[in-house]
């Protein structure tokens, strides 16, 4: 079944089925004390009560308001929220809470008792670098990143300031030097920091 | 602090001299008035006139010698670090000089001095290049290892040794709340120690934010229970009220602290700020307002060390934007000057005063044995204990080697010998109390501060990066907090990224406008750390393109 058709109740003030809980803490190994709270979360941000989310719904946050990158995150939510498990992404326009759930998967603090630690780095990195591609073609060129370095710090440099910086970055992380910068080398950039601590959430049970 | 220690030598010196009531300045005069006028004199001995500066100078271009040696053989160095080997010196010439009979009223550490002079360098160097990332992110464990665990320790070592005095006979009796002020002295881990052993093994900054966060905050209990124990020795009749006093006492003292540290940051920053054009004012001010907020938290007994400590956190970003990169690369080195020579001054002085203070007084091997033994066992269970309810609530946990290294590194200091010194010569057990706290200073200072660099390289610990952080890891970094933030604002939780992205916001619209200058106000966020790391990349790229680049490396590295 397409991942959206498997979901709540109509409604979505209940609390969802246990059995649906039992699916997403072994999908997703979160509490289900966890899952309850995210699933208040779910309804909160569900103005109208559909029972999903649209773009505009989380748009409406508050803070993302004043962060830059609020949009790409929004976007990457929809992105990897509508990932099949082969990895391909395609980006969809609902999240339902088992799809909003998985996202937010990605963010939890890294056991590192447990297996599969290096997939979880990768997850992290994963979800970072598709809000850097705009056209979700596998690569980060100059003018995206110029793009984000614009949101991010643009009123406050010039434009010569910014294709400086441009030039630095791609100097350094683009091993390849054809100009863009692939995910290898993106995490290559990125193994001297602590991946697992910087990107981690740490969830309310 | 040369004219306070020429003061305070003159005394000591003209307590010698034979015309003992003779004035600094008679002494001038006599040397015209004494000598019979037959001859013209070519050129004479003025000894008396420059004795004083000179015995100070001394000693400064003495301990230079003592560090320019241990630099030297850094085959002494790999094993000891470098506060047990001043230490050493101190006393091979507190023995010398005792053979040959100088007055031990020269040589020795008065912590009225010490906590007055020596010590504020260092801590407001340590505060201004403390990682405030690492500290914030760590407030919790770094609130409850320097507040609930050093309470814990004091009370736990102090009851201990008093139900050991019941059981085995110590050389002086002592009440309980006489051993519960030794004990409240005892427990504190030392700022000065930590940083002089930690700098030169160079942890990573989650283990030294920790350690060394703990030693600078417990600053505010410690004082704190010392006093009310001392004060509570002295009332006939300690009530509950008394406790509650002492309660209330603690929260003024600390939070007072981090005020006076708040305000006077506040004000060397407008000061800097509005000091535009004469050039040496800026670095004036921002040596001198937070010695002056060190000394009013003193004055008004608040904690002294989390002001300037504060201070000097808080200050630095706004610090960099209002005076030249010159003046704050002065600053730099003036304040590494001072607090370098602080430390060297105290541990030398530490060595001296042992020598000084111990051949009248004989050493209770037992207590002191038994006092080091609590002091290790009862930090190796507070930080256990400590560490296992943390790991429960936080994401970044502390491993067995992490604990190891935070029961290991506390290290004793300086502070300790200094209140020891002013406990009240009423207290029967005082000397036994003080050379105690010495040897369990010696004991963590040499033992452990020796044997901490080959066990962290044994255990793998994580050093700190030396690399600037590349171009690439700055911009992404800075990219990911803001990632982490908006997730957590869709999760609706407020995790630390979105509270530094709080934080943030606010300091760019409201504080940065007052506390900058030439700071225009833009949108939410400031662009400063990534444009300051692109100019030092380009700057040493500039450099190491030229043929004397290996000159300039240092200036590059300061920079």
């Amino acid at each position: 079944l397409p991942r959206s058709q498997i979901g709540m109740g109509n409604s979505s003030s209940q609390l969802p089925r246990d059995d649906e809980i039992e699916t997403i803490a072994h999908e997703t190994e979160f509490s289900r004390s966890q899952i309850v709270r995210l699933h208040a979360r779910f309804v909160s941000l569900d103005k109208k009560g559909r029972g999903f989310l649209e773009r505009d719904d989380l748009k409406n946050v508050p803070e993302l308001a004043v962060n830059p990158l609020g949009d790409r995150i929004v976007d990457a939510f929809f992105t990897v929220g509508g990932s099949y498990d082969d990895g391909a992404f395609a980006s969809v326009k609902r999240l339902d809470f088992r799809q909003f759930v998985r996202v937010l998967s990605f963010f939890q603090p890294i056991d590192r008792s447990k297996k599969n630690v290096h997939n979880r780095r990768t997850d992290k990195l994963k979800f970072a670098f598709i809000m850097y591609d705009l056209n979700k073609n596998g690569y980060i060129t100059r003018e995206e990143f110029v793009v984000i370095l614009n949101s991010m710090v643009g009123a406050n440099i010039t434009s010569d300031q910014l294709d400086n910086i441009t030039d630095r970055t791609f100097a350094e992380a683009d091993m390849a030097k054809d100009g863009r910068i692939s995910f290898e080398e993106f995490c290559k950039a990125m193994e001297k920091t602590d991946i697992e601590d910087k990107m981690s959430i740490r969830f309310l049970h | 602090h040369l004219l306070i220690l020429l003061l305070m030598f003159d005394d000591a010196y003209a307590a010698k001299a034979a015309d003992s009531n003779e004035s600094h300045l008679v002494g001038l005069n006599r040397s015209y008035a004494e000598e019979p006028t037959e001859r013209v004199h070519v050129a004479e001995l003025k000894w008396h006139s420059t004795s004083t500066a000179f015995i100070i100078v001394f000693w400064l271009f003495l301990a230079c010698i003592a560090k320019l040696i241990f630099n030297r053989a850094s085959s002494l160095t790999r094993i000891f670090p470098e506060s047990s080997l001043l230490i050493a010196v101190g006393l091979a010439i507190g023995v010398l000089l005792e053979k040959t009979q100088v007055n031990k009223s020269i040589f020795t550490l008065d912590s009225h001095f010490f906590f007055l002079y020596l010590l504020p360098p260092i801590i407001f160097d340590a505060g201004y290049f403390m990682p405030n990332r690492a500290l914030f992110k760590n407030w919790d464990s770094i609130l409850l290892f320097s507040v609930v665990g050093t309470m814990f320790n004091a009370l736990a070592i102090g009851f201990s040794l008093y139900l050991l005095s019941g059981v085995i006979t110590f050389s002086h009796t002592f009440n309980m709340f006489e051993i519960l002020q030794f004990s409240s002295l005892i427990s504190a881990v030392d700022p000065v120690a930590v940083i002089a052993v930690f700098e030169e093994i160079r942890v990573n900054d989650f283990i030294f934010v920790n350690v060394f966060g703990e030693a600078l905050f417990n600053d505010g209990i410690t004082v704190v229970i010392y006093e009310l124990f001392k004060q509570f020795s002295c009332i006939e009749e300690v009530k509950a009220i008394d406790f509650i006093a002492g309660a209330a006492s603690f929260f003024v003292v600390s939070v007072g602290g981090l005020v006076v540290g708040i305000l006077a940051a506040f004000l060397t920053a407008v000061f800097t700020k509005y000091s535009g054009h004469a050039l040496i004012l800026g670095p004036c001010f921002i040596l001198l307002v937070p010695y002056m907020g060190y000394l009013a938290a003193e004055t008004l007994s608040l904690s002294p060390i989390i002001a300037i400590a504060i201070c000097g956190m808080s200050m630095k970003q706004y610090i960099k934007g209002n005076v030249s990169a010159s003046a704050a690369t002065s600053v730099k080195y003036f304040t590494k000057m001072l607090s370098s020579s602080s430390e060297t001054v105290i541990f030398l002085f530490l060595g001296l005063s042992v020598v000084a203070k111990s051949v009248a007084i004989e050493w209770d091997l037992a207590f002191i044995g038994f006092t080091i033994l609590l002091c290790i066992v009862i930090r190796t269970i507070g930080v256990i204990i400590q560490c296992a309810f943390l790991n429960r609530f936080r994401g970044k946990t502390f491993s067995m080697v992490d604990q190891f290294i935070l029961c290991y590194g506390g290290l004793r200091g300086t502070i300790a010998f200094g209140l020891a010194s002013s406990i009240s010569s009423s207290v029967p057990a005082k000397d036994m109390f003080l050379t105690t706290t010495i040897a369990v200073i010696f004991f963590t200072v040499f033992l452990q501060g020796s044997t901490i660099r080959p066990l962290v390289n044994y255990l793998n610990v994580e050093l700190k990066k030396s690399e600037e952080p590349t171009m690439a890891e700055t911009v992404y970094n800075k990219y990911l907090d803001y990632i982490i933030s908006g997730v957590e604002d869709i999760a609706g939780q407020k995790g630390h990224a979105s509270l530094v992205h709080d934080f943030e916001r606010l300091n760019n619209n409201f504080l940065c406008p007052i506390l900058m200058k030439d700071h225009a106000k833009t949108r939410d966020f400031d662009a400063t750390k990534i444009i300051r790391a692109y100019a030092k990349h380009t700057l040493r790229d500039a450099m190491s393109a030229t043929k004397w680049y290996p000159q300039h490396k240092r200036v590059v590295a300061i920079q």
